[in-house]
């Protein structure tokens, strides 16, 4: 960059150009700095309310889906079961919701200063994903609380933690850019988030899908992420077969690219109009 | 240097007026119409633009609001693509396009030099090695861990200002609207600019100021709607800009945002019968930070650049007009009084004790006609600057100069 550039109309061929993106890692390492900073000033309401949030919310969870409607959890207490796919679930919903709108909250940078545009939206996934990690040791506790031992199948955790973040990156690129030149995007970003967790295995398990319907379930990215991340947790069954779980990662490939492409081909015009 | 051939940028009407277009009008119209809305009209922002800018010059871009001047630098800067033709900038270039890039009011000053440093594309290194300096420059040292959302505004500027000033480049591209601040601070700003070109950098400056274009630029370019008027030095060009097109002035005139100022004006309009003796200016503002004691002032000049008439509403007791929100205040200007001709407004908004105005030369014409009654003689640039009906009245004999001189006082 310190050579100098030159500044053409838009191509008709798509570049990725990652390696953009890499030079300029700086400027996204402060984006995610700043979220961060900004979150914890106040330190103890910052992480007090990182804990409470999901605490409160799988008790909810808790008393109206395992005691009044008796979901079915299997031999796991319904509060881990439900945690296990709430805190995974959580972290896409506020990692979605966070860099969904990041562009248009940082209409400023659009069109006031170069760097590559994708930094906005990768940058403001980090302060949600941590602040969702921070509730992790919570699962740890629980766990110990009723005496549940992760098997051999634990290894496998990051494997579905890469499968879920692919699906994050999907979706945050997507909504991001569609939500600069569309502004009922905004509106419809919590909606279609809380459409998302109930096709999901968060508050229910996949075994309560009919059989004969679990392929088209199986479309949704998030379900081999959530019910792979309690397989590798408690070692319980899988409700999905093998190919079924392809499924989920095949259509998260599937969004992840057209993210990817969909950002690269809308960028140009977003600091006309933002 | 800074290479520019054959620019064009081509905006949609449409984006332009409607600023809102949902994602439900889209599919609808699709739905309707079997395909998107988008096309329709459109206007050439920048058109045919080709100029060269070599290392050590300082070029002034300068012409009315709307001819291209901010698109022009924004392409340069790289926000926005152009629709055709290219640009080549050699060597390394800051682009200063609006004061406090990156600040967040949370963080801190020394938080916010890093953030602001790392986004307008500064090095750990470089940030590291000019810390002091940038500090030093701000003057604001005794409060870099206070967030800066308790800076008062020209602390904020100063310090934004600050890390802008340091960027290490040989390609400066600058907004001459970040010259916000008090009369001083410009004064640093422009001591800035002028000691990046005797080090020979390349320099491009947007400037509605013709003050400081003619101090600052060794060349400048005139555009209006889009085109290159004029490219040579900086007397023509200004010579140019001041007898034709109108010297800049429309009989309406929108601001740009400029979100770090506590008040600012968003649109000037001439409301009145520029014939008769009617006339006034409508001014609508937005005021960011209520209780900032901002003064709304008017400047009336005639084509002599003489100020005719000032007025402000420092004494209006009226506290509504510096509640935060949008605000119209509407001047009724004493027309009649004036000679027939071309008049400028300019209008000001800011603290009475500093020039925090913005588009100090951004200017709404009027014209005061002959009224054609046969009651004023020399018609448009004839003598005097004022203009009223004036009674005479002839007294017969010689006797009444002796009676005056009688009654003058003694002076002995």
């Amino acid at each position: 960059m310190d050579d100098g550039y030159v500044v053409t109309p838009a191509g008709k061929g798509i570049h990725l150009n990652l390696a953009e993106l890499w030079r300029y890692r700086r400027v996204m390492y402060f984006l995610a700095w700043r979220d961060v900073k900004v979150k914890y000033k106040q330190t103890f309401v910052g992480v007090g309310w990182s804990l409470l949030n999901p605490l409160l919310t799988i008790l909810l969870f808790s008393v109206v889906f395992g005691l009044i409607v008796q979901v079915p959890s299997g031999d796991l207490p319904y509060p881990v079961f439900v945690y296990a796919g709430f805190l995974p679930w959580n972290a896409l919903a506020r990692v979605v919701a966070m860099s969904g709108t990041s562009l248009v909250t940082s209409a400023n940078l659009l069109t006031k200063v170069y760097f590559p545009r994708m930094a906005i939206p990768l940058a403001s996934m980090v302060m949600p994903t941590l602040d969702t990690l921070i509730s992790f040791p919570l699962l740890l506790v629980m766990m110990l609380f009723f005496g549940i031992t992760p098997g051999w199948q634990v290894i496998s955790l990051p494997l579905f933690l890469v499968l879920g973040l692919a699906a994050a990156v999907g979706a945050s690129l997507w909504l991001s850019s569609l939500y600069v030149r569309f502004r009922d995007v905004g509106q419809l970003i919590p909606f279609l988030l809380q459409l998302w967790m109930y096709a999901s295995p968060v508050v229910y398990s996949t075994s309560l899908v009919p059989a004969d319907w679990r392929w088209l379930y199986a479309l949704n990215p998030m379900v081999p992420v959530l019910e792979g991340f309690r397989w590798g947790l408690f070692g319980t069954p899988l409700p999905l077969t093998g190919p079924q779980m392809l499924e989920g990662v095949i259509t998260t490939a599937l969004l992840l690219l057209t993210g990817l492409l969909y950002f690269r081909r809308a960028e140009d015009a977003f600091a006309d109009v933002v | 240097m800074i290479e520019v051939s054959d620019l064009g940028k081509r905006y949609s009407l449409e984006a332009l007026r409607s600023r809102t277009d949902t994602l439900r009008d889209h599919l609808g119209s699709r739905l309707r119409a079997g395909r998107p809305s988008d096309g329709g009209e459109t206007i050439w922002a920048l058109r045919h633009v080709s100029f060269e800018v070599l290392p050590g010059e300082v070029l002034g871009v300068i012409g009315p609001n709307g001819a291209g001047k901010s698109t022009l630098l924004k392409i340069l800067a790289r926000v926005t693509r152009p629709t055709e033709g290219s640009a080549r900038v050699r060597g390394r270039a800051a682009a200063l396009l609006e004061i406090g890039t990156g600040f967040n009011p949370e963080l801190s000053g020394r938080e916010n030099i890093l953030l602001s440093g790392a986004i307008l594309g500064m090095s750990r290194v470089e940030i590291e090695r000019k810390f002091d300096a940038i500090v030093d420059f701000a003057e604001t040292g005794p409060f870099l861990e206070t967030p800066v959302k308790r800076y008062s505004s020209g602390m904020y500027v100063r310090l934004a200002f600050s890390v802008m000033a340091h960027m290490e480049c040989n390609v400066l591209l600058v907004d001459e609207a970040l010259a916000v601040g008090d009369a001083e601070f410009q004064r640093k700003c422009l001591s800035v600019m002028a000691a990046a070109s005797r080090e020979g950098r390349t320099l491009l400056v947007v400037s509605h100021d013709l003050s400081v274009v003619q101090t600052l630029c060794t060349r400048a370019l005139l555009l209006d709607h889009g085109n290159i008027v004029v490219d040579g030095s900086v007397n023509d060009a200004l010579e140019r800009y001041a007898s034709g097109m109108g010297g800049g002035a429309a009989d309406i005139l929108y601001f740009e945002d400029a979100p770090v100022l506590p008040a600012q004006l968003t649109c000037l309009r001439w409301r009145g019968d520029s014939s008769g003796g009617e006339g006034a200016v409508v001014c609508e503002y937005v005021v960011r930070q209520g209780g900032e004691d901002s003064v709304l002032s008017l400047e009336v000049r005639n084509a002599a650049e003489v100020v005719v008439l000032y007025t402000d509403d420092q004494d209006l007791a009226e506290p509504r007009k510096r509640a935060m929100g949008n605000h119209r205040a509407v001047a009724r200007l004493p027309v009649h009084l004036l000679a027939p001709g071309e008049y400028l407004v300019s209008a000001r908004l800011g603290n009475p004790g500093s020039s925090n105005a913005h588009e100090p030369s951004a200017r709404l014409v009027f014209h005061r006609r002959d009224p054609g009654d046969g009651t004023r003689r020399f018609g448009p640039g004839g003598p005097g600057v004022l203009w009223a009906p004036t009674t005479w009245e002839y007294v017969e004999g010689a006797t009444g100069i002796a009676q005056a001189s009688s009654d003058r006082p003694k002076r002995i």
